[in-house]
């Protein structure tokens, strides 16, 4: 999903009721107006440098590893909720 | 001559001309499964030659409504093959078994094309939309065993991939208007959306029914020498 585009939202969360597995999710250099992955289990990596989000990122969940780094940024008007991470680099 | 001494091709042209549904289940009193190979036979049995002439022979066309084909139930043995076209009416092949790859490659098709519920059993390759330009394009309930490769697609609506596929790839600029809704799906091996642009939505979303379960939703994918454009089952973790 490296550079991928989204207009309005990004929706890629779970419950326990209707999860919601990924493997290795690359969103580096992505450009989405919304990204929701509130209750996703991704399995391996969560790779998000240089992402960029126009309003909210909600990521409340278990995450292997997030790397954030490299020029990702949000709108000032962003909330971000996460979960503990087993590894944060 | 009764409806069910027709031919299958003869019977689907006369339904498609009068604006009607070609439902082989209701014609022959059987539904069958997509998904299981027992019970198709002749009497399901259509051909690419077949849709070929109702979209390109101006005989054909001409009389076709603005409906255009819509068949259920169906058997295509030999896939179907119908790339570089222009399509101008929905074509909608649903509950129907392909047992060799879909061929729509640089097609372009003003309305709708809906595999809803069908099953492409061809592999490596199943499903080839590369280059295509589709006015709405529906894949929920389908199953397709081999790669669905939308490389450069174009979907002038929505693109509706609510089923279970082998690996998909929607990368090479891909360009979705409306939405793209895989909630529920399941992808095995890689799906490759690098450099897709969604004019609206992506949904990705478990689903009561079904949970969602992508494999492999990254680019970085391990890579053969030879298939540098195609996606592949992604093998390594990022380090």
């Amino acid at each position: 999903m490296n550079g991928l585009q989204v207009g309005q939202f990004l929706l890629m969360r779970g419950t326990k009721e209707q999860p919601a597995t990924f493997v290795d999710v690359n969103l580096a250099n992505a450009k989405i107006g919304q990204l929701e992955l509130d209750g996703a289990t991704i399995e391996g990596a969560l790779a998000m440098r240089g992402l960029q989000v126009g309003r909210d990122l909600l990521m409340r969940g278990g995450f292997a590893s997030i790397d954030l780094g490299g020029g990702a940024r949000r709108s000032p008007a962003t909330s971000i909720s996460t979960a503990p991470l087993s590894r944060a680099r | 001559m009764s409806q069910k001494d027709k031919c299958p091709e003869d019977w689907v042209w006369e339904k498609t001309r009068s604006g009607e549904i070609a439902d082989f289940n209701a014609r022959l009193g059987n539904t069958l499964e997509p998904k299981s190979a027992g019970g198709w036979g002749d009497d399901r049995r259509l051909g690419t030659a077949f849709l070929r002439k109702l979209f390109y022979d101006k005989t054909y066309l001409n009389d076709m409504p603005p409906e255009g084909v819509r068949i259920v139930g169906a058997w295509f043995p030999e896939g179907l093959t119908l790339p570089s076209g222009q399509l101008s009416r929905h074509l909608r092949l649903e509950q129907c078994r392909f047992d060799k790859p879909i061929d729509l490659a640089f097609q372009e098709l003003d309305g709708s094309l809906s595999l809803v519920r069908s099953f492409v059993a061809a592999t490596p390759t199943g499903v080839d939309l590369t280059n295509a330009k589709i006015g709405q394009l529906e894949l929920d309930g389908a199953t397709v065993e081999g790669a669905l490769t939308m490389r450069s697609l174009q979907v002038g609506q929505d693109l509706m991939m609510r089923g279970s596929f082998a690996s998909i790839d929607l990368g090479g600029g891909a360009k979705i208007t409306g939405h793209l809704v895989l909630d529920g799906g399941a992808v095995k091996g890689a799906l490759n959306m690098n450099g897709l642009q969604v004019g609206q939505g992506l949904f990705m979303r478990g689903t009561k029914e079904q949970p969602a379960t992508f494999a492999a939703s990254t680019s970085r994918s391990r890579r053969s020498a030879s298939s540098s454009s195609t996606a592949q089952p992604l093998t390594a973790r990022s380090s």
